[in-house]
């Protein structure tokens, strides 16, 4: 079965697998059903989000892209056949697009650049609390080429803005100066406005 | 690598200011980001983002600074000095790197109140780019500064004071364009002890080359010289070394008529990497050529070569080298034309090409060659002893030389495997 095969039985079963053990959600990996058929283990690990929800993923998708991943597994702190990695900074719905993006960036590695960065602007078209949420979760999981991306998605809004424009992005309402040293500011430095 | 500009959704009266209470570390990756001029922006956005700026560890001053409103070069480079003196002023913390380029800053004297700023802020990097002008004088607190890691400089003059002890924790030098005396540069290489990393293009004020330096792993050099030897240079892995002079071979260099090649090669057992550039090749043809040398070059793997064909001294140091070099796998011969397309020593085939070693050469490419007999006995050498070769690349000086390909057809070859691309000049 080519791996593109794969990939579309996977999301189809994907649809079909949700059941509850013990409290928890837990998914159940299609892959598993696919092993009967094909016989081709893939590794997996269980990333448990702050809500106890918890996620299974290859883990070659997660130790290619995260950093600390990758050292856990390494240094064999993780166990495959008992644990799952904690992760209580980070919520379900921000794991759940973590896991996407590194899933979709290992497996279309060698897709060309434009369809990428479209993927990948698509992919950050969320709210701003989306957007730390992600910052945040790929700042823990030292996720170098999110953050990249997200800092340059940051640094757009930033740069050559009007600073009143500025704080209406990132709702910064209260800028916190006096009256008169916010006059002080524009006056000496208009050139920053 | 443009990336598509996404906007937010709408934030409703209730969302927080979030970036504002991102994690210190975070703010500082967003910061770092910015143009140095946007960065410093953020300190009128709100009383908490007043000093976020200014622990900045890399402070870069380039044509990017300031907005392009106006084009009088006056104005800008007005404008720049303000820039600098505020951000400067202004900064706490640790300065880690300091780069100055900027094209419209001439001959001005307040470099040197910035380099003493700096001395004192313990500047680990500091670059500067004098783009027009004549060569800046360096000023001599800067050759105090014992925190420097890495100095890059372009345009500048060095004369340090007598009190100047060497930069003792310089491991990264990068000299381009500067004047400086031979005793000056020779004081100057020996007195960085931990120095790994020398640049040196088209360089004035001295023409002997002694590189003493005992952690030196990179040398890359490029520029009028007579003469260079290296001396307790064991570390050194990648040499790059072009001499832009064609110096005329029938005065009395000899100096008796000890090998360049040999003198070369004595401090550099452990080259990776080589490039001789430009005339260098003729540079070590001088004196008598061996066969191999004393001791094998068993770590080098990539040579790249600039050969005049047309001198069999040059050949014959070529052939030496590859004798020496049993691990050699990558191979790169540019043609060099020569201007009077006399053969200059004469050249005989069947003395150039006796005791051929077996070669391990994996990758070859030659460059500017129009089809001579010592090219093609040059070539059917390479292919008859590379039993593991993959792949021989051929670009001719220009298109339409056919003999040449129909001689590369014929060569026998030792290796089953082997490519034979010809590309042809567009």
């Amino acid at each position: 079965m080519t791996q593109l095969d794969r990939l579309s039985v996977y999301h189809w079963l994907n649809a079909w697998c949700i059941k509850p053990v013990g409290g928890a959600l837990v998914r159940q990996e299609p892959e598993y059903i696919l092993l009967a058929l094909m016989g081709s283990p893939l590794k997996k690990i269980m990333l448990c989000s702050s809500e106890k929800e918890i996620f299974s993923v290859e883990e070659q998708v997660m130790v290619q892209h995260s950093v600390i991943i990758n050292n856990m597994i390494e240094d064999g702190s993780y166990n495959h056949e008992e644990s799952k990695i904690p992760l209580d900074c980070v919520d379900s719905k921000t794991l759940k697009k973590v896991i996407d993006y590194c899933t979709h960036h290992t497996h279309h590695h060698n897709d060309n650049q434009e369809d990428l960065e479209a993927w990948d602007a698509q992919f950050l078209n969320v709210d701003s609390n989306g957007l730390y949420d992600l910052l945040m979760a790929a700042n823990y999981l030292e996720i170098r080429n999110l953050l990249d991306l997200i800092y340059g998605t940051i640094k757009n809004m930033i740069k050559g803005k009007k600073i009143d424009e500025i704080r209406r992005i990132f709702n910064i309402k209260d800028h916190g100066f006096t009256p008169e040293e916010e006059e002080q500011n524009r006056k000496e430095y208009p050139h920053f406005y | 690598m443009r990336r598509e500009q996404v906007q937010p959704a709408c934030l409703s009266d209730f969302e927080p200011d979030r970036l504002s209470c991102l994690p210190g570390h975070v703010i500082d990756q967003i910061l770092s980001h910015l143009p140095l001029r946007e960065a410093v922006r953020t300190s009128v956005l709100s009383s908490k983002w007043r000093y976020k700026w200014a622990t900045l560890p890399n402070l870069v001053f380039d044509n990017q600074c300031h907005s392009v409103a106006s084009q009088d070069h006056s104005d800008i480079k007005n404008k720049l000095l303000r820039i600098i003196d505020h951000v400067l002023l202004l900064h706490a913390g640790a300065i880690n790197k300091f780069k100055l380029s900027h094209r419209d800053l001439i001959g001005v004297t307040d470099i040197d109140r910035w380099s003493l700023h700096l001395t004192r802020r313990s500047v680990k990097e500091f670059v500067l780019e004098i783009w027009k002008g004549q060569r800046y004088k360096i000023p001599s607190c800067l050759f105090a500064c014992q925190s420097l890691v890495h100095l890059e400089l372009f345009n500048c003059w060095l004369k340090p004071p007598s009190t100047f002890q060497g930069f003792k924790n310089l491991k990264s030098l990068d000299l381009q364009h500067v004047t400086l005396a031979q005793d000056v540069f020779e004081n100057l290489i020996s007195s960085c002890p931990m120095l790994e990393r020398l640049t040196l293009m088209n360089f004035d004020g001295f023409a002997n080359l002694n590189i003493d330096a005992p952690n030196l792993q990179f040398f890359d050099i490029g520029g009028k010289f007579e003469d260079i030897s290296f001396e307790n240079t064991f570390q050194l892995s990648v040499v790059s070394i072009g001499l832009y002079l064609n110096f005329e071979t029938n005065q009395n260099r000899l100096r008796g008529s000890s090998s360049n090649l040999l003198k070369f090669f004595v401090h550099l057992p452990h080259v990776r990497r080589l490039e001789v550039q430009s005339y260098f090749l003729k540079y070590l043809a001088i004196g008598a050529v061996p066969l191999k040398l004393p001791r094998p070059c068993i770590d080098l793997s990539y040579l790249s070569i600039r050969m005049n064909f047309n001198d069999s001294k040059e050949i014959s140091t070529a052939l030496c080298l590859l004798r020496s070099s049993p691990n050699l796998q990558e191979l790169e011969v540019l043609a060099r034309p020569d201007e009077q397309n006399v053969l200059i020593h004469p050249y005989c085939g069947e003395d150039e090409y006796c005791s051929c070693p077996i070669m391990q050469l994996r990758h070859v490419r030659i460059d500017g060659v129009s089809g001579t007999k010592p090219e093609l006995d040059f070539i059917s050498f390479l292919l008859l002893y590379s039993p593991v070769l993959e792949r021989m690349t051929v670009k001719p000086v220009s298109s339409g030389v056919t003999e040449l390909m129909k001689e590369l057809l014929r060569f026998r070859r030792a290796s089953g495997r082997a490519e034979i691309i010809y590309q042809e000049s567009p």
